[in-house]
């Protein structure tokens, strides 16, 4: 979202920007769809039902890309237009909200879980978990991952 | 009174302007002092009055722009002025002087400024029609000066056809009389001081035959008569009409604000009060008959012409552009009046002045070839000032309409031209309004003439709508001297010249709103500016352009963002007129396309040379097609034109399956060929060498053009590596950057970016989805990236007889800026017409102009902002485009939408800036800048619309559409866009009848166009179609500028077995016939004609069975028809006048663009005939509608689309009334007390029919209550009509409850229509009611129909079919946000 705004306001090169975007785009998708792995381990059946949906946009997404011989998404031709460029900046907020209420709801299981399993004392270290991706700016659910771990 | 005062002051300004200009001094100061110089600048500017009155925020910013118009144009105009009043030597030398020198800037000088001058020298000296000349000349002198671009096309008129300004003349006194009248009354109350005014004011008695000073006179008293804004309106057609109505006093309901270019309609009141004063009968029509003896008479003495066609259309346009001057600009003849002035003093001084003049101006026009501007202009969306050019002074349409005194010359045409029509200012029409304003009489609402461009035509009707010639450009509605200083339409065109100020009113047009550019157009002059500081504006870096504004010495405002700016030091000094502090008459400040040479600051590097590096295809396939005969013969030949300076390197590289790469450096005794077969890892064998200097190695350049077409004749190799042969040319390339041309002549089958065969011949003419639209592969495109990075442009000459996948290819092209060449089935013997056309094409490619490392910057008045581009570029930024190279025939699209309301401006400015090197290795910008209006209502954006572009940017988005989703996505979005905006005008001009498919003057092509585009190998679906054909239709779409994919569109289709000397043009010494244009139309073709087309690059000459023999003896050279060869590309010169004729007409068509087309004859049992009938648009395919049957296909789509917007819209509307109704306030000041303001208050929001009508409905329901009829309708309406608005809803949805409409309506037109002033109110009322009742069902269905079901339930027999007609225009739209979401809801969603 950063990027793109920095795109449209700032006179970054497309090109430049796309090939940044493009590597990190197919990661965040696999570990997107790792979750759903995981969840579906878990049998976490509501949370998976949460995060079809955009599993599925994924791949929809992955498939109508523009014809292209790299990983990625974003095709600095058309990254310009008006349209794809306000979608690609609505999608990315759209996406942040989801990940930030998915990563409060997972952590709210996380504490139920360990309050319910008397591990009261692990709680500061999972909280330095959770604060080291944030501060990192790496793509927001990589802690999420970290969180189901110890879930389990 | 007000206007009275106004008036007054104007003329103390006037005054003040003379004696700033006597005194010489700056006028500037002079200005300044006058006390009235606020008040008499009122007139000036767009929105008079109200902006003062209304908006207090406003009124500083047009204060603002008044003062500086005051002090600007005054100061502009007054050297001439000097010129002409004192003759002083002096000044006159200085400001010839300055002419010239700024003349001398422009490169291109070359040697036709004898020619110009002598012309015109001999032209002033037309003793007594020199007076006129002085005009003319002045006229375009000042023109030129403007627009400077243009220049040399006003100006050989002046010195072969002074009929110009006659014409113009001829024109002015159907629009502007009354100004006269009025000028003469106020002539009387001037000073001493303003007395030439009044002797110009005799002159034009006195001098009948000197019609030009007509205008001038008229100019120069527009100022004083301040009721000129009345003649604005005027310029629409029926002047006289609308005169007459305002001359006898009655309530002066014209709205001139529209006219003026103005902003706010809403303030009808001071309009009139200004108009009144003035508008004395007896004055005027005597004034007016004063004119029009003097219109007449020019024709005879100009008739050494004889009436073209072209000028029919022409003049007329002209005319109305001028008038519309005259009109809607008020500063500008007052400022420029007094130059004009000096004819009213002795002949002798007037020749002087005469000769200067014509110098000036001549030396003004020095620099370029006329000739060729004079064809441009022709070509058809010309400047304004060319048009007149070549007009001979055939009075227009308009002015047969109008003024019976104006003999018609030529033919008298039934249909106006579409052209003019968006001369004419906007006037939105309310029917509803009109009849309300006449039935309440008394209210001072807006009613004025319906201008032409609205004028609505039937199109399942009129058959014969297009027009005998060209069509011009429509001219936007600005004020004369900032429309003089616009760009020209060929450079710089938008979709609608009439800028919509909202999005949501832009929706409502469902019209396209972009810019469609064409923006390093050859231009024959071109100010240049060489200068250490460029100015810009400090926040948004816009170029300092004409329509900035100087608020005082020191600093402008910024057009775009408004931000003010210092005038920097260096820019007071004027290098024109060697004067210091005059920066308003810096020559950026004068021209709106300028090139400055920049500084270092805009590079970054140093400037490139001119690089130019050829990758050949020389595979089997390429020997025998064998292009490369042609390529090197026309390289050889252009090798010393080739663009550039010293440095210029050129280079070879050819590819079969291995890359060949050339050593030519200095020194070798012959070329070497270095060959590199590892494609896979492709290097460049000797980095230095391989890209040479042209003049140092121009021998062995040669050696090896002569060598190269034999190298390869005996070659098996059918394999093809372009992918690494590009890669090695972007190796090559990277350094420098430049031009790498490449020849390919099928699928590349070998290394990086090899390409299969996609395409289906079976699927070419499915009508089903046309796949393999997009490229295959990346490959390309990143190649583009990166030579777009690196500053190089991959330009393609696809030569192919198979499939070669162009979608893939193009996009090396696309993406660097490059440009695309297609030649199907090439073959150097077997098909002569694609050789011709390469050799020509190559002729223009290899000399025309280039400039390297470019990038364009287009920048748009806050609020608006870019949507898309397209075109050949890679997009940057958000406004930016990275061109490699840009060259002439580049045009551009951009989608434009706006972001803020627009409504505290009244003109918005876009403006192009083009960095690029050129081949010289100079660092140089170009920069464009293009001012149009700001309207606020429907039918004025709609009397703007610019047929032409909008086709181009349609067909620009449906290019991208078919890629990005399907082709018949794209068709179906091509045929949406006309059903929605014909429905959306419809829906506007309520009082038309519904069951007819009616379209604004304006856009009455539209639907013809978009056919064409339906039909056009890009888009057509179930012919025949190559998929690479296709392709390069689509590529031509997104690069062609408008000028020449409008001929693509839409061929030119002429006759011209019979050309006559009639209606000729004279350009060059040379007769041009000017055969009327023809219906592209079978039904035109006869078997005893020939007929010429043209299709832009390719012109087909058909001729028919029976042609006459003469005609085939003179013209083709063949004694009969039969013995015409099959494959004739050429006309012999045959020494008979119908061959000569043929010939010039031919020659001229093809002189009006860069790239010469190929000539091909053909007879009816050629193959190619195919070729031929396919453009014939309008007549019916066996996949695709005629012309009649899609018309008839929009209307039933429209008639849909309207039902369910009906629906809709009744549903907000009843819903408002209903909320209006019961409504229960106590207030003094609520409406319900006061019919008028109420009446009032529903007329401020502008589509107030139906609710005003539902709200008196309620208030007379209140008002009568004693009648017992109307307490049971007002119960009724109590009861059912709740705040909650679902219960009157859900009768409504469901359809039942019938006897409670009906009783309702019933009561209310009994009731109510006892009071006379609002019967015919309700009787709508009722029948609204009724209609609704019906359900709307037999509306539509034929108004015939219509009122048939309406007649059994209408309780009196006083609604009758017509009132149906009303109640369509009275559900205009009312979709406004909430309401319209609210009713969806309510609906459930209709």
């Amino acid at each position: 979202i950063i990027a793109f705004d920095e795109l449209k306001t700032d006179y970054k090169n497309p090109i430049d920007q796309c090939n940044t975007l493009n590597p990190l785009v197919l990661p965040e998708y696999l570990i997107h769809a790792f979750f759903c792995v995981m969840f579906l381990c878990a049998a976490e059946w509501l949370t998976l039902g949460l995060n079809m949906p955009l599993l599925a946009y994924h791949i929809w997404r992955y498939m109508s890309r523009p014809v292209m011989s790299g990983p990625g998404l974003y095709d600095p031709t058309t990254i310009m237009n008006a349209d794809i460029l306000a979608y690609c900046q609505k999608e990315g907020w759209c996406k942040l909200a989801f990940y930030l209420l998915s990563f409060f709801y997972y952590l709210y299981g996380m504490i139920y879980v360990l309050a319910g399993s008397e591990l009261f004392q692990d709680l500061a270290a999972g909280g330095n978990v959770r604060s080291i991706p944030i501060r990192n700016g790496v793509v927001v659910h990589t802690h999420p991952m970290l969180l189901v771990a110890v879930n389990q | 009174m007000w206007g009275w005062l106004s008036a007054k002051h104007l003329n103390a300004y006037k005054v003040g302007v003379w004696a700033a200009t006597e005194e010489n001094e700056g006028p500037m100061q002079s200005q300044m002092q006058f006390p009235s110089g606020y008040g008499s600048h009122l007139p000036n500017y767009s929105a008079p009055s109200g902006h003062y009155s209304q908006v207090p925020n406003k009124a500083a910013a047009s204060h603002l722009d008044n003062q500086y118009r005051a002090s600007y144009y005054p100061g502009y105009y007054s050297a001439p002025a000097q010129n002409v009043l004192t003759s002083v030597g002096s000044n006159v030398l200085n400001a010839q002087e300055s002419q010239q020198l700024y003349n001398s800037t422009p490169p291109h000088s070359g040697g036709s400024s004898d020619r110009s001058v002598q012309g015109a020298v001999s032209s002033a000296s037309y003793s007594h029609v020199s007076a006129q000349q002085s005009y003319s000349a002045f006229d375009n002198h000042y023109s030129t000066s403007v627009s400077s671009s243009v220049a040399s096309q006003g100006f050989p008129l002046n010195s072969d056809h002074y009929t110009m300004p006659v014409v113009s003349g001829a024109m002015y006194p159907n629009i502007s009389y009354p100004s006269v009248a009025a000028g003469g009354v106020y002539g009387q109350t001037f000073t001493s001081q303003s007395l030439p005014a009044v002797g110009q004011f005799k002159e034009t008695n006195a001098f009948s035959s000197q019609s030009t000073s007509v205008p001038h006179s008229l100019q120069q008293h527009i100022p004083v008569g301040y009721n000129t804004t009345l003649s604005t309106v005027s310029s629409a057609h029926s002047v006289q009409d609308n005169l007459s109505r305002n001359l006898t006093g009655s309530v002066a309901k014209v709205n001139n604000q529209k006219n003026t270019g103005g902003i706010d309609s809403s303030q009808p009141v001071h309009s009139v009060s200004q108009n009144v004063p003035f508008t004395k009968p007896g004055v005027g029509t005597s004034a007016s008959s004063a004119v029009m003896s003097s219109v007449r008479s020019p024709a005879p003495s100009l008739s050494s012409k004889p009436p073209s066609l072209p000028s029919v259309t022409q003049s007329p346009e002209l005319a109305l552009q001028e008038g519309m001057q005259y009109g809607g600009y008020v500063n500008n003849q007052a400022s420029s009046a007094p130059a004009p002035l000096s004819s009213s003093s002795d002949d002798e001084e007037e020749d002087e002045e005469d000769e200067e003049a014509a110098l000036d101006s001549s030396s003004t026009t020095s620099s370029a070839s006329p000739v060729l501007n004079n064809y441009d202009a022709l070509e058809g969306g010309g400047y304004p000032e060319t048009r007149s050019v070549t007009s001979s002074p055939v009075p227009s349409p308009s002015v047969l309409q109008t003024s019976k005194a104006s003999k018609p010359f030529g033919y008298g045409y039934p249909a106006l031209q579409p052209g003019y029509q968006n001369a004419t200012p906007p006037t939105p029409q309310y029917p509803g309004v009109n009849q309300l304003s006449s039935s309440l009489g008394g209210l001072s609402l807006q009613h004025s003439q319906q201008p032409e461009s609205l004028r609505p035509v039937n199109l399942t009707h009129d058959r014969n709508i297009l027009p005998v010639s060209s069509v011009p450009a429509p001219v936007p509605n600005l004020n004369s001297d900032l429309r003089k200083l616009n760009c020209s339409p060929d450079s710089f065109r938008c979709t609608l010249t009439n800028i919509p100020q909202t999005q949501a009113l832009l929706n409502k047009a469902k019209l396209p709103l972009g810019l469609l550019l064409h923006p390093f157009r050859d231009l024959t002059q071109l100010p240049v500016i060489t200068s250490s500081t460029i100015v810009r504006c400090r926040s948004c870096r816009t170029y300092i352009n004409p329509f900035v504004s100087f608020i005082d010495q020191r600093r402008w405002k910024c057009n775009l963002c408004y931000r003010v700016n210092d005038v920097p030091e260096e820019f007071m000094y004027n290098p024109l007129t060697r004067s210091y502090g005059e920066p308003h008459k810096r020559p950026e400040v004068q021209n709106s396309t300028v090139e400055f040479i920049a500084s270092s600051d805009y590079m970054l590097r140093p400037p490139q040379p001119a690089v130019y590096l050829f990758v050949l295809d020389v595979c089997h396939n390429a020997v025998e097609a064998g292009y490369l005969t042609i390529l090197c013969q026309s390289l050889l030949e252009n090798l010393d034109k080739l663009p550039g300076d010293s440095r210029t390197r050129i280079g070879f590289i050819t590819f079969d399956s291995t890359v060949q790469f050339y050593n030519l450096q200095e020194g070798l005794s012959q070329p070497q060929m270095l060959i590199v077969s590892d494609i896979d890892d492709i290097f460049l064998p000797t980095p230095d060498s391989l890209l040479v200097n042209l003049h140092e190695s121009k021998e062995l350049i040669k050696d090896l053009l002569n060598a190269l077409p034999n190298m390869f004749t005996n070659t098996r190799e059918t394999h093809s590596a372009l992918g690494p042969a590009l890669q090695a040319a972007f190796k090559l390339m990277s350094p420098t950057g430049g031009r790498i041309s490449v020849f390919q002549t099928q699928l590349p089958s070998l290394g990086a970016g090899l390409l299969h065969s996609r395409e289906d011949p079976n699927q070419r003419s499915s009508t089903k989805v046309v796949q393999h639209l997009g490229p295959a592969t990346d490959f390309y495109k990143k190649l583009a990236l990166d030579c777009s990075g690196q500053q190089t442009a991959v330009d393609l000459f696809l030569l192919s007889s198979q499939y070669s996948d162009l979608a893939s290819l193009a996009c090396m092209s696309k993406y660097s800026a490059g440009c695309i060449y297609y030649y199907p089935s090439f073959h150097r013997s077997h098909n002569p017409a694609q050789a011709e056309k390469l050799q020509k094409d190559l002729k223009r490619y290899l000399t025309r102009k280039i400039g390297f490392e470019a990038v364009m910057r287009i920048r748009c008045t806050k609020g608006l902002s870019i949507h898309t581009f397209h075109g050949n570029f890679f997009v940057r930024s958000t406004d930016l485009l990275s061109l490699a190279n840009v060259n002439p025939d580049a045009g551009f699209a951009v989608q434009m939408s706006i972001e803020e309301s627009l409504t505290d401006t009244s003109l918005v400015c876009f403006q192009t800036a083009l960095l690029y090197t050129s081949s010289k290795g100079e660092r140089r910008i170009r920069v464009h800048t293009l001012c149009l209006p700001v309207v606020s209502s429907l039918s004025d954006v709609y009397a703007g619309a610019d047929v032409q572009a909008i086709v181009c940017l349609l067909a620009n988005m449906a290019v991208d559409r078919s890629v990005s989703s399907s082709l018949a996505d794209a068709r179906d979005a091509l045929v949406n866009a006309v059903v929605d905006s014909l429905a959306a005008y419809m829906s506007t001009a309520s009082n038309l009848q519904q069951s007819m498919l009616v379209a604004p003057n304006s856009l009455k092509l539209f639907p013809l166009y978009i056919l064409a585009l339906l039909k056009q190998k890009a888009f057509r679906t179930g012919t025949s179609t190559r998929l690479d054909d296709r392709v390069y239709a689509m590529c031509q779409m997104k690069s062609q500028p408008l000028v020449h994919l409008m001929k693509m569109i839409h061929p030119n289709l002429y006759r011209i077995d019979k050309l006559t000397d009639e209606s000729t043009i004279h350009v060059n010494d040379r007769v041009v016939p000017q055969p009327p244009l023809q219906k592209l139309s079978a039904e035109k073709l006869t078997r005893e004609g020939a007929f010429l087309m043209d299709c832009g690059s390719i012109f087909y000459l058909w001729i028919g069975k029976n042609c006459d023999n003469n005609f085939i003896k003179d013209v083709l050279g063949y004694p009969n028809y039969a013995s015409v060869p099959q494959k004739m590309t050429q006309l012999p010169e045959v020494d008979a006048p119908s061959s000569e004729r043929t010939r010039s007409f031919i020659s001229w068509l093809r002189d009006s663009r860069p790239l010469s087309p190929v000539l091909q004859v053909i007879k009816d049992e050629n193959p190619a005939k195919t070729d031929f009938f396919q453009h014939l648009i309008e007549d019916r395919t066996e996949a695709a509608f005629s012309y009649y049957e899609f018309l008839l296909n929009i209307q039933q789509q429209i008639c849909n689309l309207l039902e369910i917007s009906l629906f809709i819209n009744l549903g907000v509307e009843l819903l408002m009334a209903v909320k209006e109704m019961t409504r229960t306030d106590t207030d003094d000041s609520c409406p319900w007390k006061n019919p008028k303001a109420f009446l009032h208050f529903g007329g401020y929001q502008k589509n107030f029919h139906m609710i005003s009508v539902m709200r008196i409905a309620a208030l007379s329901v209140r008002g009568l209550s004693a009648a017992p009829a109307l307490s049971g309708c007002s119960w009724i309406i109590k009861q059912h009509c709740p705040s909650t608005c679902s219960s009157i809803l859900s009768p409504l949805r469901s359809g039942a409850d019938r006897t409670w409409s009906l009783e309702t309506a019933k009561a209310l037109l009994c009731g109510l229509s006892r009071e006379k002033e609002t019967a015919e109110l309700f009787h709508r009322a009722a029948a609204l009611w009724l209609l609704r009742q019906i359900r709307l069902i037999p509306l539509y269905s034929g108004s015939q129909r219509g009122s048939s079901a309406l007649s059994p339930h209408s309780p009196t027999s006083s609604i009758h079919p017509q009132s149906c007609n009303h109640f369509t225009g009275i559900f205009t739209s009312q979709r406004k946000h909430g309401r319209f979401c609210f009713v969806q809801h309510c609906f459930g969603g209709t």
